[in-house]
């Protein structure tokens, strides 16, 4: 017969949960070029929550955003209303595409090199 | 000091560098030139910092998103492949400060006969304007503006998915 408790480690930490057992689920959001110097910020990690799961919803909590000193002004609104492209994990993608939990998500005007 | 930041990938036949220092086109061209004694044809493309404003000093800062990079310039390059015969291609791209005049992209293709050299190399030069996750800022003695994406870069990656649909 099995041991059982070597059953209960085995399924517990072998799940697709395991990774959440303590951790919120996350994702790391990226931003380049003008973008990236009118929100000054390259690189953050946000906890993932369902009112955030497409790029569309991504985009609209993030236009609310205030500022990171927290005196208001409109700068994350006027970013995300702009022309900017959005990848996930590196392709990218349209409005309906899915976010979830450990996705990079990054935003970026139209690109200009060569 | 902290060491130029510089990416490379590399697969069997294929060659993609992103780095700030300068590149030697002798040295590319000769790397296409080796270990294939089937080509019979090399074309190589160089972008150089050109002048924005008549008569104004440019100077351009290049950034880019490493990690989309690799992936999508080895999909152009795939892509070109599955058009083209051909053999080799080396991609080189610079990031960072560049001033007037210097080199700031490398495309280089060789294959065995020098229309689908010459093809491909445009295909890949146009994809990657258009895909290629990179951004100038273009830095002028009366100030600095992140470069905008323009219009005839787009059309021309559309004439080669627009050419390609009159074939099928």
């Amino acid at each position: 017969m099995e041991n059982p408790i070597g059953n209960f480690f085995d399924s517990h930490f072998n799940s697709p949960y395991e990774k959440h057992f303590g951790n919120p689920p996350m994702i790391t959001l990226r931003y380049f070029a003008q973008l990236r110097e009118t929100l000054n910020c390259s690189e953050e990690t946000l906890q993932w929550q369902d009112n955030i799961n497409t790029v569309a919803a991504l985009k609209t909590q993030l236009s609310q955003r205030a500022s990171h000193n927290n005196s208001y002004n409109d700068q994350w609104q006027k970013a995300f209303n702009g022309n900017i492209l959005c990848a996930v994990n590196q392709e990218i993608t349209q409005d309906n595409h899915p976010v979830q939990d450990n996705d990079e998500v990054a935003f970026f005007p139209p690109v200009t090199g060569g | 000091m902290m060491d130029p930041i510089d990416n490379q990938y590399d697969s069997l036949h294929n060659h993609i560098r992103i780095q700030e220092n300068n590149f030697n086109v002798g040295d590319e061209h000769n790397a296409l030139q080796q270990d294939v004694p089937s080509i019979g044809a090399i074309v190589t493309f160089t972008g150089l910092v050109r002048e924005f404003t008549k008569g104004e000093d440019t100077q351009l800062f290049l950034e880019h998103y490493p990690a989309m990079t690799e992936k999508v310039l080895n999909n152009i390059i795939e892509q070109a492949e599955q058009r083209w015969n051909i053999i080799n291609t080396r991609i080189i791209h610079r990031i960072g400060h560049l001033s007037l005049g210097e080199q700031i992209v490398f495309i280089g293709v060789n294959s065995p006969h020098r229309a689908d050299a010459f093809a491909a190399a445009t295909f890949i030069m146009d994809f990657l304007k258009t895909d290629a996750p990179f951004w100038k800022k273009e830095i002028t003695p009366t100030g600095e503006a992140w470069v905008e994406a323009k219009d005839s870069d787009a059309s021309a990656k559309n004439n080669w998915l627009v050419n390609t649909e009159k074939k099928l």
